[in-house]
């Protein structure tokens, strides 16, 4: 996983795991908690290289949505379908900003 | 009482403790003078004049060592080794030590084929004595060592054993208190039939199964996945499912207020775990009704038309977010028309490959199985699981729910 500096308020996030399962999910979760003790309020996630996700991965962006609380935002992209369907089943999707690429997803945040 | 640790433990190994010699000889001045040296040696020493004395004594005492003659009127040494060798167990220790004047190698394999552990040769010498008992006294408590040891083991195996024997019964009482709440089959009169398979991957599962009757004949049907494995998952599932029979939802309303309440429950948990749930009231009467999904799977109509997912707006899974509402939708089960709940461990079913069911997979499943009543159908699809399965066994709880309501004429 790796993270881009913020260039302004957006923190961009790049799930590089091909499966965020239970195996994945708990670095995920601590890196994620790394970037939110600064001042980002808004996370870009990109999920491009990710084909599967479980109970346990979708749990840990259901824990970085409350991390965020009321002020926070997130956009996603990248979304393969298994993913997608995940996102649509749980609703997740209507949570997230589904973008359809990073410069779409930064816009999404700032508008 | 726990049978390992009463058995009494070995002593500990004393390299100060005499030993406990077995000496024969039929030379009545040898075994005299072997004695004095023995115990000068630090060995307690029981003489015996023929081999019958010594099996007597072996009878009726332990020995850590033996020192026996070769030749000697009646049963020889040799014999005498052979006997005391086959009837001490592979645990028993004895360390055996022949005296003769022959030292051909004939003699030596012969004696070492019967189970002597060193020679004397006579005439005797002090120090070819002192240096066999140094040898044998290293052996004993090398033995002694070894016993306590594995004395040890026994026990921490043994309650090892019968803690893993006590968890064991445990989940299985667990999984049978699960098992109670699970539904009633439908009676002869009754509009409702419903079928139903429950296969927890483990002991106790995550998932649960409810038809739950409610006033004026209305049922409360459900069937909730609660994320992650084990007593955790468990613990969620009884929960949700004893709530959802106290609350007894039985309008639209009160459904949503109920499942509403259980989400403020589950989420209030410190734990990150949350559950996807169908929930519906339905009336057998009218096959009105209505549902909720969140976070689950549509369930499946099977109907005239094919089999298609439920089209339903859905919500989260209960437990997500303190303040998420769960909308009541629609539902209308006509007769003739069967609605099919199933948790993801039926289409994430993986064959020996390794490839998913998926949804695809399960529909080909029961459309192999047209027209059949609820009872058939599941046990088809139960049945379809497992031999896709084979021996391999379940990764995860497979729940499946089917209803439908007689028609008039049937």
């Amino acid at each position: 996983m790796t993270a881009s500096g913020p260039d302004d308020d957006i923190a961009l996030i790049d799930v590089d795991v091909d499966r965020l399962d239970a195996a994945a999910a708990p670095a995920l979760k601590a890196r994620l908690q790394a970037r939110l003790d600064g001042s980002a309020r808004k996370i870009l996630l990109n999920l491009e290289r990710v084909s599967f996700m479980d109970s346990t991965g979708l749990g840990v962006l259901v824990s970085l949505i409350k991390m965020l609380g009321k002020d926070g935002a997130i956009a996603v992209t990248g979304v393969q379908p298994p993913v997608r369907r995940l996102f649509e089943l749980t609703r997740l999707d209507t949570v997230f900003r589904m973008a359809s690429g990073i410069e779409e997803g930064k816009a999404a945040l700032r508008g | 009482m726990d049978h390992v640790a009463s058995l009494a433990a070995p002593r500990p190994a004393d390299a100060t403790r005499p030993l406990m010699v077995l000496a024969v000889d039929d030379d009545e001045l040898f075994l005299d003078y072997l004695t004095l040296e023995l115990e000068t040696l630090n060995c307690m020493v029981m003489a015996a004049a023929n081999a019958e004395q010594a099996i007597r004594f072996l009878d009726h005492h332990a020995f850590d060592m033996c020192i026996t003659d070769w030749q000697m009127p009646g049963m020889d040494g040799l014999a005498l080794v052979q006997q005391l060798r086959s009837s001490h167990g592979p645990d028993q220790f004895l360390h055996v030590v022949m005296t003769t004047a022959r030292g051909d190698a004939r003699t030596v394999r012969a004696a070492l084929d019967a189970g002597v552990d060193g020679f004397l040769f006579k005439p005797l010498d002090r120090l070819q004595l002192e240096l066999a008992m140094a040898s044998a006294r290293r052996n004993v408590l090398l033995h002694q060592r070894l016993r306590r040891r594995n004395h040890h083991l026994a026990v921490a195996h043994g309650r090892t054993r019968e803690a893993y024997r006590r968890m064991e019964a445990d989940l299985k009482a667990a999984a049978a208190l699960h098992r109670q709440l699970l539904p009633a089959p439908h009676s002869a009169g009754d509009r409702l039939r419903l079928a139903w398979t429950y296969r927890p991957a483990q002991h106790i599962s995550g998932d649960t199964i409810g038809v739950i009757p409610l006033r004026d004949g209305k049922r409360l049907f459900f069937l909730a996945d609660a994320q992650g494995h084990g007593v955790p998952a468990a613990l969620t599932s009884f929960h949700i499912h004893h709530r959802l029979a106290q609350l007894a939802p039985d309008t639209p309303t009160a459904l949503e207020v109920a499942l509403a309440e259980l989400n403020r429950e589950i989420n209030a948990q410190a734990l990150e775990s949350y559950v996807t749930l169908i929930c519906g009231v339905l009336a057998p009467g009218s096959g009105d009704g209505c549902i909720v999904r969140a976070g689950h799977p549509s369930p499946l109509l099977i109907g005239p038309n094919g089999i298609e997912p439920m089209k339903l707006e859905g919500a989260f899974p209960i437990g997500w977010f303190e303040h998420a509402t769960f909308e009541a939708e629609p539902l209308r089960l006509a007769p003739g028309t069967q609605l099919f709940l199933y948790s993801d461990g039926v289409t994430e079913a993986r064959d020996k490959d390794g490839v998913e069911l998926e949804l695809d997979g399960l529909r080909a499943m029961l459309t192999a199985a047209p027209e059949a009543s609820v009872d058939v159908l599941v046990s088809h699809v139960d049945a379809a699981l497992r031999a896709r399965r084979g021996n391999a066994g379940l990764e995860d709880d497979i729940s499946i729910l089917a209803l439908e309501i007689k028609g008039d004429r049937e």
